[in-house]
């Protein structure tokens, strides 16, 4: 009896140690590769912040969100951003309810891109994307298959025009891909806004001041690929903070920081247990390194990562890219406090997907030079195939806002008290061509730590990159 | 028992010791800022004003007279939606935005317009319903908002549009350093249709 207790015993605590030495070699393996050879384990290991478990409603709502919702009629266009509840409630509305109506309804009609500038001049309600947003990442937050499209591989633009069709429970819209237009009919279910809100949208924006905008284009010989709108004169003046840009403290690179495993928890998460660690008080970096995976952590903030073996395989599918890029990017968020992070270039590689993000404060960029040459590039670079990220690069800050003040955001004082005196070679030519012209902040890899940033005008033309501080509101 | 309370004690007055030493506010500097400078006054350059009714008695006959300019100095902003020049502002039935670019930058040459409107037959300033002057001065972007005269489609306001450089005031002499651009406008009322709908949603919001 004794003895088949004791054998009992044995049996379990040896089926316990066979249990817990399988644990350890999943961890061990998921740890050392990316991902596990055995896709019915993953799940149980799959908290090692490589794959993604992250809601896909939460990304799809953290990321897929137009630049701006512009409001026209005629000539007058207003310019709708995160700041303005209108533009919440057209992007929910859309979202929401037109997308996956489209994905699902064959286009009415199929039209040549030249048809897209007549359609967005009439009185309509537009929403536009930063980029092009692939069909394959579309279905993914729509969650339907890329079979269940009829129609458009991309989304770069989506046009409501609600005069265009008479019933009133009926509203035409267009989706442009950059190749073509797609022309749509969509019945106005009940938990759609009404079609009146769209036409009527132009004269509420009237009714509440919102200040209207002119197309740089209007301008004699000002021109412009895509629309960029100016602020028209009259009496303006937006609050802009002041934002305080440092370092996040976690990955301050110093030695208190490896040693009480700070800037491992940060960066390396669960991987900080096979990652080794190189560092010492004269380097200006720190690497963290295995037979696969490298991270080197630099003093002025920036994070590189390389997948050290050689890639062979193709890019593979986008939306899987998206999502590896994506759970990269959220899985330390933590470290840039509550600023945006907004994809700004997505360019399909025959092994990679090449992934830009930028940074994003209150509803406004806050864009990243290397130095004055170069102008401005993109703080977190990825190469991502549907396997996993490549290559990564990350310049890691931290934003806080600091106080508001009034600054003139005025076109006219623009080009006549700064550009025409500072920066007259943008004007002083026959054709001036821009690539943007906004409100944003700058920010350096040079900057300190605790460096206040002010608003400025970011203005790309064709030659160069140009930031001109906003003057302050006058009276 | 003794023995451990005196010890206790000595630990709590150790203690409070060094939180009075930790707790310690800096002492504030009172050396006062050294020396005061005396700024030196910048002398300004005194801008003199530029008097219309000087430029209208000098130039009367090349500003009001019936005559024709090529030189361009600034080109006049267009509405693209119908090609006319300045864009009408509701609810105002006569307001008009008018808007130039200059065709050269020049920092220390200044553009100015001088906008006019014919009235029974006389030029007479157009002023600008913000400034009161009918005179705009500017390096690059000139813009003016002004109320025309006349209102109906059978009635004609003609604009007259005069623009130079500011060092050139002195000697102004047709296709060669002065712009005359005439502009006609009629100007219906905005229709009762378009009125009532604009006065309802005025009620409703």
């Amino acid at each position: 009896m004794k003895t088949e207790k004791k054998e009992r015993i044995k049996t379990r605590v040896l089926v316990l140690l066979v249990a817990l030495s399988i644990i350890q070699i999943g961890i061990h393996w998921n740890n050392q590769t990316q991902g596990l050879p055995f896709n019915f384990i993953s799940s149980i290991f799959s908290g090692n912040g490589k794959t993604l478990s992250l809601d896909v409603e939460t990304l799809k709502e953290k990321y897929f969100k137009p630049e701006a919702v512009i409001v026209s009629i005629g000539t007058n266009h207003w310019r709708l951003d995160e700041r303005d509840t209108q533009y919440h409630r057209v992007w929910k509305d859309i979202r929401d309810n037109y997308l996956s109506v489209m994905i699902r309804q064959k286009a009415e009609k199929i039209l040549p891109k030249e048809e897209w500038l007549k359609i967005i001049r009439s009185r309509c309600v537009r929403i536009d994307f930063l980029v092009n947003w692939p069909g394959g990442i579309v279905h993914w937050f729509g969650n339907t298959k890329p079979g269940d499209s009829k129609s458009f591989e991309g989304i770069q633009s989506i046009v409501i025009v609600p005069d265009d069709n008479v019933n009133q429970t009926i509203n035409t819209v267009y989706v442009y891909d950059e190749k073509q237009v797609y022309q749509y009919q969509v019945d106005l279910k009940n938990e759609f806004l009404p079609k009146s809100y769209y036409s009527k949208l132009a004269d509420e924006l009237t009714n509440k001041n919102k200040p209207r905008q002119s197309l740089l284009s209007s301008y004699p010989n000002f021109v412009s690929e895509k629309d960029i709108f100016v602020p028209k004169p009259g009496d303006q003046g937006y609050d802009h903070s002041l934002i305080e840009v440092s370092i996040p403290e976690p990955v301050v690179l110093n030695m208190a920081n490896i040693e009480n495993y700070s800037i491992q928890d940060s960066i390396l998460l669960q991987q900080k247990v096979s990652l080794s660690a190189q560092y010492t008080e004269t380097s200006d970096n720190a690497l963290f390194t295995d037979t696969e995976n490298l991270y080197r952590l630099f003093k002025d903030g920036v994070l590189e990562y390389k997948y050290i073996p050689a890639n062979t395989a193709q890019a593979g599918d986008v939306s899987e890219a998206f999502n590896h890029a994506l759970s990269f990017i959220e899985h330390r968020r933590s470290l840039v406090g509550e600023t945006d992070i907004v994809l700004t270039r997505i360019v399909p590689e025959r092994r990679y997907y090449l992934l830009e993000f930028s940074y994003k404060l209150n509803g406004v960029f806050v864009y990243y030079s290397d130095n004055e040459e170069k102008g401005i590039s993109a703080p977190i670079v990825m190469k991502v195939n549907s396997e996993r990220i490549l290559e990564c690069r990350w310049v890691l800050r931290n934003f806080k806002n600091i106080g508001k003040n009034s600054y003139s955001e005025s076109f006219g004082e623009l080009l006549n008290n700064q550009i025409a005196t500072s920066y007259p070679e943008i004007i002083d030519r026959e054709i001036k061509s821009f690539t943007r012209l906004e409100q944003g902040y700058i920010f350096r890899s040079t900057d300190d730590s605790g460096t206040l940033l002010a608003p400025n005008w970011i203005i790309s033309t064709d030659v160069r990159d140009y930031f001109i501080p906003l003057l302050g509101k006058k009276g | 028992m003794a023995k451990k309370v005196v010890f206790l004690l000595v630990m709590v007055f150790v203690l409070l010791l060094a939180s009075v030493t930790a707790l310690a506010a800096d002492t504030d500097s009172s050396t006062p800022e050294a020396g005061f400078t005396e700024d030196k006054a910048s002398s300004e350059e005194v801008i003199p004003e530029i008097s219309i009714i000087d430029l209208e008695t000098k130039y009367g006959d090349v500003f009001f007279g019936d005559v024709q300019s090529n030189k361009e100095i600034v080109s006049i902003v267009k509405d693209s939606d119908n090609g006319d020049e300045g864009k009408r502002i509701y609810p105002y039935d006569l307001r008009y935005f008018f808007e130039a670019m200059a065709l050269e930058v020049d920092t220390a040459n200044p553009v100015i317009m001088l906008m006019y409107i014919k009235a029974d037959d006389v030029y007479v300033p157009l002023v600008d319903v913000n400034t009161g002057t009918n005179m705009t001065q500017e390096i690059y972007y000139l813009n003016t908002t002004v109320d025309l005269l006349y209102l109906g489609s059978s009635k004609v306001n003609e604009i007259r549009i005069i623009a130079f450089r500011k060092n050139d005031i002195d000697e102004l002499t047709i296709d060669s350093n002065l712009q005359i651009i005439d502009i006609k406008k009629s100007v219906r009322p905005w229709n009762f249709i378009e009125k009532l709908y604009f006065e309802i949603k005025g009620i409703f919001n």
